[in-house]
């Protein structure tokens, strides 16, 4: 009985230690975590597979939000806090960024030019298109970022440390160009 | 010999164990800060007084992003994340706000944002400097005022009297002139 007894309050005590561990572990080192959606094709859940992508996500790398142009992050959307969404970085505060925008109601496309203000960053995701992303809600608070994909885990077959790479018609504007721009005006710079 | 190495393990794993457990506290139930700045004057850090303010910010209450018009939190300041700001919150997503010195005089709070103001207008760099700010960056709600003991009080949701919504009809008569900014997002 005494024996049962002690053995009861180890185990419960373990039990309940283990969760402020976990959670802290979890909040801030990393966890994992499956891709819903196909805003990152081809890049996460490519169309041949029948398996989400599962990915690490890091936390203890944004704990002071540096994140580097090219990174995969997964970030609060800005439309809905509650959401989680996985994107890319094309752009830091300062940057120059082309936006590319549908104008409405037609198939066209036209493109302008964003000053990322200080605090944010552009995100988009690799599917151009089929992503609901800065191209359509702007700059967006770095406040927002929750962790840096680091890896892809599952499947097996697809098993890779993700590095921080640009699209290569997503590269940085280079200062010419920008200055160029300027010179015409046609850099926006959103008031924040 | 044998007995203080094992009040040295029971004390180390006692330690140890107390990080995580007062880091999820913190967290996720919430702690004290002290205010620093005149943004919120009179209502914070008032001019009479030497001391700054301590209040008590709770996590809890923001965990589901639920925030009410009046409230006094702490947020991300959007201009630079590692920086914590405290301001009231004014409005809502899908509220029209008669702005005081943005750049649009009517604004319409985009889905997903709310507007945020420090009591001391002129003082404060709040949503009249950077607009609508991401809901998701609120960190938590001020609770109570705990420090200095006279000014000790619980913090309800209160709107100054010329800070309140406006009305529906106003509201419809802005938007049939064409005078309420709809922000993209």
């Amino acid at each position: 009985m005494q024996a049962a007894r002690r053995y009861f309050k180890s185990f419960a005590s373990g039990f309940v230690v283990a969760v402020p561990v976990t959670v802290t572990f979890l909040d801030y080192v990393g966890y994992v975590a499956r891709v819903e959606g196909a805003s990152m094709q081809p890049f996460l859940n490519p169309e041949d597979r029948s398996f989400n992508d599962v990915v690490l996500l890091n936390r203890w790398s944004v704990r002071n939000f540096k994140v580097n142009r090219g990174d995969v992050v997964s970030l609060a959307s800005p439309r809905d806090p509650e959401q989680r969404i996985i994107k890319r970085v094309i752009a830091l505060e300062g940057d120059t960024v082309r936006h590319t925008f549908k104008m409405p109601g037609t198939r066209t496309y036209k493109n302008r030019y964003v000053r990322v203000p200080s605090g944010h960053f552009w995100v988009e995701g690799d599917n151009f298109g089929h992503s609901l992303d800065s191209n359509f809600f702007g700059p967006v608070s770095v406040g927002l970022v929750h962790a840096r994909a680091s890896h892809i885990l599952w499947p097996p077959q697809r098993w890779q440390r993700i590095e921080p790479s640009l699209p290569t018609d997503r590269r940085p504007l280079d200062q010419e160009t920008i200055d160029h721009l300027e010179e015409q005006g046609a850099v926006t710079v959103p008031k924040t």
